[in-house]
């Protein structure tokens, strides 16, 4: 066959297969975010999908569309899969996962178990692991249907919420869905997801595009708790002091702020703050007789952004006095949090990989009692080095002599 | 042993081409002439025929001048008619060569004897007046050339911004005096072949002795003598006669009508192909990445010229992949995309009736008709077109909803993209496998661009321009050669010619030093 009739076979081939996966763009409806819910035994599937037409911009700039960015609907069925498929009786157009941003999961789902949940994500390709996962104390469907003023689209609001925490406080780390699919099946089997709650009045303003037109709004979606889950179901809540002492355990920090009161007697109510740039836990398991003892080494590092304390911060042995407050604090958090962890029985720090790989043959013993016996009896050796890198433009307080 | 390869085929081809010779317009070219005045008058009548721009003049009976109005200098003309008529009485008693005698009484030089009908022919058509005498036998022909032609002018198709402003013109001696004026070297060679029954066009092919590869040039000589054609009007006849292969749209050889590009590319051992009656000279071997090089890159200071060099290969990629892509990503690979673009593409896509091939195809060809129109259309017309076209492929096209404002956007890039590659056969290379990209795409996807990019990386690699492998100086890698491709080091850093390229002679310079000099006086 010559290389012209070869070419004439190859482009039957194209023409007569081709095109049969193409999706134009304004096919598919692109979901922000998804929430799952669990009644009556059935999946409820809440879908946010995104009205690309009214993020149009008009030719005189601006947002063009006056109508909502998003639009929402449940479907409910016995599996999560069929529950979507059904969503086709309701909806015009091809759903695509490939963008969601976030999954929420309404508190019945996760006390019932999220394991279905995992595995849809896991086992297709086209939703993706890298979804962020939040937690609701009510129904998944009905923070959906919020708004998050000034975002037009409250997936990604959420989405880029979560990131933002993590990176700059570390109160709530955010988790993944691989990295929650790996926790739960990890040593520690528990894993910590934030929760999302509506406060306000209980009212449905953050429903309707007026919440754009005020300039505040009684009601606000808000990262408010960590939610604890052990294997895969959620078995408490913790506040965010506790969450914030897990993630200096768990080496989560990245950046964040403390506030410490100034070095000397107490009685005045003279605070500073300082700004952590860098930080680091090391974890060592070390055993004693039949005790372990986890030793903690974490180094923070950062500058001094704000203070009312009256000493020299150009004197060594005053910002060094100020560290060791600093110092205390961290250490306070730490165990805030390490009760949590012992009043939940989960091991959020994930104490129990550091065992197991250093004593491989201890831990096979115990780790079926893990969380009711061992974690309880562990001591914690906490060794904290805060370190002020500068105080900032000017070394003492602001109008010392004026005080 | 020789590095080409010719397949049979090409050698049969050969083959029928000469038995074909017959078919030209000469018959008895061959034939002498004879001493008789009238006979050869009516020889010349009778081949070139009642032209009325032919003209035959006698002076008295002995002598008979003849030529071609408007393809001679009439001063010279004149000088050479009052040198016949003054010395009208030596030429009846003389017997020995005429020509010499003519040499020593007219101020004007190139004057031959003719022997032949044929040479006679080729010398009154290529612009010589011919001087018959009777009783002597043969005639003499005196290069009195002239006439209307183009003065040197700023080349129009290859412009630079610092670097010298002359072009080419169609006279080929023109042409060949700026590169001798660039180039005083001896060394420079300047061989003549006639190519063309009817039009018998001068063909030079000019090297540098020392510097162009032998091998390169033998080939070069056997290919042109191969030619058997009856018209040779441009350098691209004989460009598609001599390519090494017909079946591909990467060109493999360079045209330019800048002398100083044609005086660069011979100092690194490059071979120039200059034909009668066109600016465009031909350079050969040439490689994938001489594509993106201008004169001007050695004029710059090495930085920008590095710079810029990106840029073009840059663009030659926008050029050539960047509707493809669209398609492919928006039509199949969406996650590939960051969230908020797609909403933005999404929300342009919202109510567009055709798909995005569809889109894309229609915005490529209506920008295709309108730049060929462009180039066509008489220079009057110009600012019309500019208008219409701004207007149908911008901004009515996107308020009347037939085509997204990004895809607006990509297409006029793609065509901004593919007019940075100083060479436009590269970049009509670029235009025509795009669309066949754009059809795999859409089929697809990014897999259909990678299925398309991959037969098109190996054909070009697999491409040769006269032995010279395409791609190199990366396939096969030549290190020492790189440093003239996708960036330029300092002139001071290069020190050899390009290996790939020229065989002999390999030192460009020596180490350059800023008190070269004083040492050399201590």
């Amino acid at each position: 066959m010559g290389k012209f009739q070869l070419l004439i076979v190859v482009m039957m081939c194209m023409v007569l297969s081709g095109c049969w996966n193409q999706t134009e763009l304004n096919e598919v409806s692109i979901t922000s975010a998804t929430g799952y819910d669990r009644a009556n035994g059935k999946w409820e599937v809440t879908l946010q999908t995104i009205v690309p037409s009214a993020m149009a911009v008009g030719t005189n700039g601006g947002p063009g569309g006056s109508g909502s960015a998003v639009h929402v609907f449940s479907t409910k069925e016995k599996t999560i899969q069929q529950a979507l498929n059904k969503s086709n009786l309701e909806n015009s157009r091809m759903l695509y996962f490939a963008h969601n941003n976030v999954i929420v999961i309404g508190r019945e789902a996760a006390e019932e178990g999220i394991n279905e949940i995992i595995d849809l994500y896991l086992r297709t390709t086209e939703s993706r692991e890298s979804v962020y996962v939040l937690l609701t104390s009510t129904k998944a469907s009905d923070v959906l249907k919020d708004l998050i003023p000034p975002e037009s689209l409250p997936g990604v609001a959420l989405a880029h919420i979560l990131q933002k925490e993590g990176d700059m406080s570390g109160y709530l780390p955010p988790i993944k869905m691989y990295e929650l699919a790996k926790k739960i099946t990890s040593d520690a089997r528990s894993a910590g997801i934030p929760e999302i709650t509506v406060t306000g009045d209980g009212g449905k303003s953050l429903e309707s595009l007026d919440v754009f037109k005020k300039t505040s709004s009684s009601e606000k979606l808000k990262l408010s708790r960590l939610g604890v889950f052990h294997g895969d179901r959620l078995i408490g809540w913790m506040n965010w002091q506790e969450s914030f002492g897990i993630s200096w355990m768990s080496d989560k920090i990245k950046m964040s702020s403390i506030s410490f009161s100034c070095p000397g007697p107490k009685s005045n109510n003279n605070y500073s703050s300082f700004k952590i740039k860098s930080a680091k836990t090391k974890v060592t398991p070390i055993k004693k007789g039949n005790e372990f003892t986890m030793q903690l080494k974490v180094k923070a590092g950062g500058i001094l952004t704000e203070s009312s304390c009256l000493g020299d911060f150009s004197d060594p042995k005053y910002t060094r006095e100020m560290e060791v407050e600093i110092e205390k604090q961290i250490l306070n958090f730490i165990n805030i949090g390490w009760k949590a962890v012992q009043r939940l029985q989960a091991d959020l720090p994930g104490f129990a990989g550091y065992v197991h790989r250093k004593y491989p043959k201890d831990w096979n013993e115990m780790k079926e009692t893990w969380e009711e016996n061992e974690l309880g009896e562990i001591k914690l050796d906490v060794h904290v080095k805060a370190m002020i890198q500068h105080p900032g433009f000017f070394s003492k307080v602001f109008n010392s002599e004026g005080k | 042993m020789s590095i080409f390869r010719r397949s049979k085929k090409t050698d049969k081809q050969m083959k029928t081409i000469t038995n074909e010779r017959e078919l030209g317009p000469s018959e008895d070219d061959e034939a002498a002439l004879s001493s008789s005045l009238s006979d050869t008058i009516s020889i010349l009548r009778s081949r070139i025929g009642l032209s009325s721009d032919f003209i035959i003049r006698e002076l008295g009976d002995k002598i008979a001048i003849s030529y071609i109005e408007g393809l001679v200098d009439q001063k010279q003309l004149s000088e050479l008619i009052e040198a016949l008529i003054a010395g009208h009485a030596q030429f009846s008693s003389f017997t020995h060569d005429p020509a010499e005698h003519l040499k020593s009484i007219i101020p004007i030089g190139g004057i031959h004897a003719a022997n032949t009908v044929g040479l006679l022919l080729t010398a009154i058509l290529s612009g010589e007046a011919v001087v018959v005498i009777d009783g002597l036998p043969g005639a003499i022909t005196v290069s009195i050339s002239g006439g209307i032609r183009r003065s040197v002018q700023e080349p129009s198709s290859q412009t630079v911004v610092r670097g010298p402003k002359e072009g080419f013109t169609e006279e080929i001696s023109t042409n060949i005096a700026l590169l001798r004026n660039k180039l005083r070297t001896p060394e420079l060679r300047i061989v003549n072949r006639t190519i063309g029954r009817y039009t018998q066009t001068k063909v030079a092919v000019i090297y540098i002795e020392g510097l162009a590869n032998p091998e390169v040039l033998d080939e070069l000589f056997i290919r042109l003598d191969s030619i058997d054609t009856d018209s040779v009007l441009e350098s691209g006849y004989i460009e598609e006669f001599i390519q090494d292969k017909t079946f591909s749209p990467f060109p493999t050889m360079i045209n330019t009508e800048r002398p100083d590009a044609i005086a660069g590319n011979l100092l690194e051992g490059q071979v120039a192909v200059m034909v009668d009656g066109t600016p465009f000279v031909l350079v050969l071997p040439v490689t994938f990445f001489k594509f993106f090089q201008s004169s001007e890159d050695y004029y710059q200071r090495y930085d920008i010229t590095s710079f810029l060099r990106i840029i073009r290969l840059f663009s030659f990629f926008i050029a050539l992949f960047l509707p493809s892509i669209y398609i492919a990503v928006t039509t199949f690979q969406q996650e590939m995309l960051p969230t908020t673009l797609l909403i933005s593409l999404a929300a342009q896509r919202e109510g567009t009736p055709l798909p995005a091939l569809l889109e894309a195809l229609l915005m490529e060809i209506t920008f295709e008709v309108i730049r060929e129109a462009g180039v066509r259309m008489p220079r009057v017309i110009g600012p019309a077109i500019s208008i219409v076209g701004a207007l149908v492929l911008g901004q009515a096209a996107v308020q009347a909803g037939l085509v997204s404002g990004a895809m607006v956007i990509v297409v006029s890039f793609t065509a901004i993209a593919s007019f940075v590659m100083p060479n436009f056969n590269m970049a009509s290379a670029v235009r025509l496998i795009r669309f066949g990209l754009m059809l795999l795409a859409g089929v697809f996807g990014l897999f259909g661009i990678l299925a398309g990019a991959v037969p098109i990386l190996v054909h070009v690699v697999s491409l040769s321009s006269f032995g010279v492998p395409y791609f190199t100086p990366f396939a096969p890698l030549r290190f020492s050669n790189l440093k003239d491709t996708v960036i330029r080091v300092p002139w001071r850093a290069m020190k050899t010619r390009p290996s790939s390229i020229s065989v002999q002679n390999k030192v460009r310079q020596s180490t350059f030093n800023k008190r070269n000099k004083e040492s050399e006086g201590e």
